[in-house]
């Protein structure tokens, strides 16, 4: 009803994105398949964001649950201010800092390291480029060691690397997702770069 | 392009963050320059080794779960305000909407009242008789300043200064 009043140019240049189109139509239509098409393209990304602050399968896809139901919530009155995948991954990360917060020290998976060959896992990335250890042992390793070491960021470093390795964001997106600066964003990259490369020096280079 | 520069701009190249000009300049040192070239690689396979993480998936009714979810939260909200439409709005209450209402009116109409009084009772006296009630009620005021504690602390706190003084 009051559309008109933040209607502007900054709204027109997200239209063409094909999530925000997804949003304005269920807007219009309040059809649930609408979300659901919006859900199934978008929830496992941000779960598995969200489980790497939590580390625990459950909790985070509970966690994610929130996440959509505060943009389902937010349905009615929602203008694209931003591509959908920014303002859904600032939602996921507030919602992974109070948790955090929450929760203080309890959550970070040094104690529960991944156990490879689990059913409900399988690998983030089909990486043609990694060299693969034959050795199942070896690589179980290696994913402990990322995971640690992934685990130790401090926070802002840690959302930064996981959007830009693992959700392909932009600089200016990870920026937007973490209402920082461009400029911002790169010194934390650089340092969560050298703080990975540190720990992880012995088991990729051997 | 020095190797500097080139250093400077790696992870930019890296995340495909670069210029087209910039880009060229990397590329073409990259295949001239062996030590860049190998240090190149090195942060390509630590970037790459981030890959093998292990995803976890949704469980296989998340949707369904979602959709009950978003019915028991409308559902809460509904029974809540229907609870407090239930409370606030049956006959039970007419009564006592009815009482606040004669309360709220006799309370206005008493007020009035003295208003008007007093307003008649000031435009009968002379500017002198005027001048004297108020000077009365300044003086009631100043007797009820004086009884409050915080005053007196107030001034001995503005006498802080000359007590300090005086230790000294």
């Amino acid at each position: 009803m009051v559309g008109f009043l933040f209607k502007d140019n900054k709204t027109d240049q997200y239209l063409d994105d094909p999530d925000v189109k997804l949003m304005l139509k269920f807007k219009e239509e309040e059809d649930p398949k609408v979300f659901e098409e919006l859900m199934s393209k978008n929830f496992s990304r941000i779960m598995n964001f969200i489980y790497r602050f939590v580390a625990d399968r459950e909790l985070a896809e509970d966690l994610t649950q929130e996440v959509f139901i505060k943009i389902y919530n937010s349905a009615s009155n929602y203008y694209p201010r931003s591509k959908f995948k920014t303002w859904a991954f600032t939602i996921a990360r507030n919602i992974s800092l109070n948790e955090l917060r929450k929760n203080k020290g309890a959550t970070v998976s040094l104690d529960k390291p991944f156990k490879y060959g689990e059913d409900d896992i399988s690998l983030q990335v089909e990486d043609k480029t990694v060299t693969r250890p034959d050795d199942a042992i070896i690589k179980g390793e290696l994913v402990d060691a990322v995971d640690k070491a992934i685990n130790e960021l401090p926070s802002n470093q840690r959302t930064a690397i996981l959007l830009i390795r693992y959700e392909g964001f932009s600089y200016e997106e990870v920026a937007r997702t973490m209402n920082t600066t461009v400029s911002a964003v790169k010194s934390l990259l650089s340092r969560a770069r050298e703080t990975l490369k540190e720990k992880l020096a012995d088991i990729v280079s051997g | 392009m020095d190797c500097k520069r080139l250093k400077s701009q790696i992870y930019e190249y890296l995340d495909n963050e670069l210029k087209a000009d910039d880009l060229q300049h990397v590329t073409e040192h990259l295949s001239t320059c062996a030590e860049c070239q190998k240090m190149y690689e090195e942060i390509k396979k630590n970037w790459d080794a981030l890959g093998v993480l292990p995803k976890v998936e949704p469980s296989p009714n998340y949707m369904s779960q979602f959709w009950s979810e978003v019915a028991t939260r409308q559902s809460i909200v509904e029974k809540i305000s229907e609870r407090s439409r239930q409370m606030f709005l049956t006959w039970k209450m007419v009564p006592v909407y009815v009482s606040l209402c004669i309360a709220i009116s006799v309370f206005s109409i008493r007020n009035y009242v003295e208003f008007d009084q007093s307003r008649r009772i000031m435009a009968e006296m002379s500017q002198d008789e005027i001048e004297m009630v108020e000077y009365i009620e300044l003086a009631e005021n100043y007797e009820l300043i004086d009884e409050i504690e915080f005053f007196e602390d107030f001034e001995i706190i503005q006498n802080m200064d000359e007590l300090k003084v005086t230790q000294g």
